[in-house]
């Protein structure tokens, strides 16, 4: 279970998050809508511990613990990913031994046993099935010379790979086209389950239609203005933010 | 005592072939002395100290192998080198003139490798690759020395191919000076990596001289605690049709400096020349120092030419990237440093790789973790 309590962080001197509290309990889908500068990338980077966002009031636990005062990589070990709206390039760095790296450091600091070459590849190859990767991009650089959509199935791959409870996914539709945008919603989908709890952000409705949340909240401002079922990104989606400040306001 | 005081009277008789060259060094170095702060090819490198050091010429600490292609042969007279202060305090002081050729093409690499002494060592190598042939050098400074001044004449006739790989890893002082002459239509391909070391310079001094050479010039330096390096790359284009490619790379951290200077020159007779160059650097600390620059001189109409130089840290969004992945901090600076290297070092000839990745990882945070990057993954 995620529980965000009247959350302020800053980003260079500037308040972006005013107040914001959710709570999001396992297996749940929450989608969190918002025009731009409303502070929904600034949320993404300060649940995954990104330096330069400054928390000034409130608290974030997660699974018993205090986010907050973990290292990203701390975080990621409990079980916490965040699939980037801007993946990355990493020239040099293959993208198998990244992931490689990656699955055996979280495996490593939850006491499990390291995976060798063979059992990863195999893994790999079946998780690549999920977002239809193909095996020479999962060969390539890190995100190096990949396609917008490229990047954001590589980002669904290491989620399936890394298996989180709470996976958090920034913007993940933007520069996506609909074919891409099904086959990142399918292999979010297949994704779901009952121990994973997912944050789905975004400024249009269109993804909700692929994964369709059981929450919808509303973020302007920083600060949660309102909270309801799938319906209420179609009603944003017809009446435009405004109307719902407008609304909040009163 | 000082450098300069143990320089003999009159020039030395042996050698003979280095008869000539002794007396001109010996003009020089009576005239000019050696540098200064304000010698501009030595403003960021102070050689104060080790000038005014009481180190005694000794033996030269070269070893070399020679595989089957390569013989030692004598030369009777040598033309002058470019000259610089330090090849010519070698030029006055070295006790042997080692002259090689090779011929065919070799399938193992000639192999030098200097081991630094408590005394001062002046080893002087002259390289012949007769026309056509394929040869792969490789050097290997290792040791604690007082003080090396090492000086390679490479001569590459027409056609001919050299692969040089120089793994700098002295941890004493090193100055080395490497000239190479081509041919038409030669190839030379120097890998140099340079790892620590409380002071090691090199001077590489390319010149395509004839029409149709081409040379590739890659290296990866590192220094830390107080260690300086310093490269000085010359490529001189006076023929037509000539390519040089120069790509450096460096990490400079705890108070460590790196110094990378370098200039391209297409003279009026390198008509139709292709000219590359870039360096970038990685600065690991606020402490640590990256002096750079990188400059072209252009003297002919028909030229494709390029250059730069940057100096910053770490990429903080791919930092934090491979953190959000549940990588520790250190492995994932680790990381992104050896991912810096790998286009410098690329092309490596394939028996040295495992060497050279191995001096480096040593020099990065959480070696350990990383060895297992380079398993292959199929």
């Amino acid at each position: 279970m995620l529980k965000i309590e009247n959350l302020h962080a800053t980003v260079d001197g500037k308040e972006i998050l005013r107040g914001l509290s959710l709570e999001l309990p396992p297996g749940e889908v929450h989608a969190i809508m918002g025009p731009n500068g409303s502070g929904k990338s600034t949320l993404s980077y300060v649940l995954a511990g990104r330096e330069g966002y400054e928390v000034t009031e409130g608290s974030v636990t997660f699974a018993g613990e205090n986010l907050l005062e973990m290292d990203p990589e701390e975080r990621a070990a409990l079980g916490v990913f965040l699939a980037f709206q801007y993946p990355v390039a990493i020239p040099g760095v293959s993208n198998l031994q990244f992931l490689r790296t990656s699955l055996n450091s979280i495996r490593k600091a939850n006491g499990e046993d390291e995976l060798n070459a063979a059992q990863f590849m195999k893994l790999a190859r079946e998780k690549a099935k999920l977002v239809e990767l193909k095996a020479e991009l999962m060969k390539r650089a890190v995100n190096h010379g990949f396609s917008g959509g490229e990047k954001k199935r590589n980002e669904i791959f290491q989620m399936a790979m890394l298996e989180p409870k709470l996976a958090i996914l920034d913007e993940t539709d933007s520069g996506l086209d609909i074919d891409a945008l099904k086959i990142v919603s399918q292999g979010v989908n297949a994704l779901r389950g009952s121990d994973r709890s997912m944050l789905v952000i975004t400024h249009y409705q269109r993804l909700l239609d692929h994964i369709v949340p059981d929450v919808v909240h509303v973020l302007m401002d920083g600060r949660i203005v309102r909270t309801g079922d799938k319906d209420l990104a179609l009603r944003l989606e017809d009446e435009g933010y405004e109307q719902v400040r407008a609304e909040a306001r009163a | 005592m000082s450098l300069l005081e143990t320089l003999p009277a009159a020039p030395k008789s042996e050698p003979p072939a280095l008869k000539g060259l002794r007396a001109e060094a010996h003009e020089r170095l009576a005239s000019e002395g050696l540098p200064t702060k304000k010698t501009e090819a030595w403003r960021f490198t102070s050689v104060a100290s080790l000038i005014g050091a009481d180190l005694q010429p000794g033996p030269s600490t070269l070893a070399f192998e020679l595989p089957e292609g390569v013989r030692r042969v004598e030369r009777e007279t040598l033309e002058a080198l470019p000259a610089g202060p330090f090849a010519d305090l070698n030029a006055a002081l070295t006790d042997e003139l080692v002259v090689l050729r090779a011929e065919g093409r070799p399938d193992e690499p000639l192999s030098f490798r200097y081991t630094g002494a408590d005394h001062a060592s002046y080893p002087r190598v002259r390289l012949e690759v007769a026309r056509g042939a394929e040869l792969t050098l490789v050097e290997r400074f290792a040791g604690e020395g007082a003080f090396t001044d090492a000086v390679l004449e490479i001569v590459l006739e027409d056609g001919a191919r050299l692969k040089h790989v120089r793994m700098q890893q002295e941890r004493g002082q090193l100055i080395g000076l490497v000239s190479v002459t081509q041919g038409r239509d030669s190839h030379y391909g120097a890998h140099v990596i340079t790892l620590g070391g409380a002071l090691q310079r090199l001077d590489l001094k390319v010149g395509l001289d004839a029409p149709g050479a081409s040379c590739d010039l890659r290296g990866f330096y590192a220094v830390d605690g107080t260690e300086h390096c310093d490269h000085h790359v010359r490529v001189d284009h006076r023929a037509p049709h000539g390519t040089s490619h120069q790509t450096f790379r460096g990490i400079a951290d705890g108070k460590g400096v790196a110094v990378f200077d370098s200039q391209a020159i297409v003279h009026r007779s390198g008509g139709h020349a292709e000219a590359h160059q870039e360096n970038r650097n990685l600065l690991l600390s606020e402490t640590a120092g990256v002096h750079t620059k990188p400059h072209l001189e252009i003297d002919h109409d028909e030229v494709v030419a390029s250059h730069g130089a940057t100096v910053g840290a770490l990429d903080d969004d791919a930092l934090f990237y491979l953190r959000s992945r549940g990588i520790p901090v250190d492995l994932a600076r680790g990381i992104l440093i050896h991912a810096f290297a790998h286009e410098p070092l690329a092309d490596l000839p394939e028996a040295f790789e495992d060497e050279v990745y191995q001096g480096l990882l040593e020099r990065l945070p959480a070696s350990e973790a990383l060895g297992g990057l380079n398993e292959e993954l199929a």
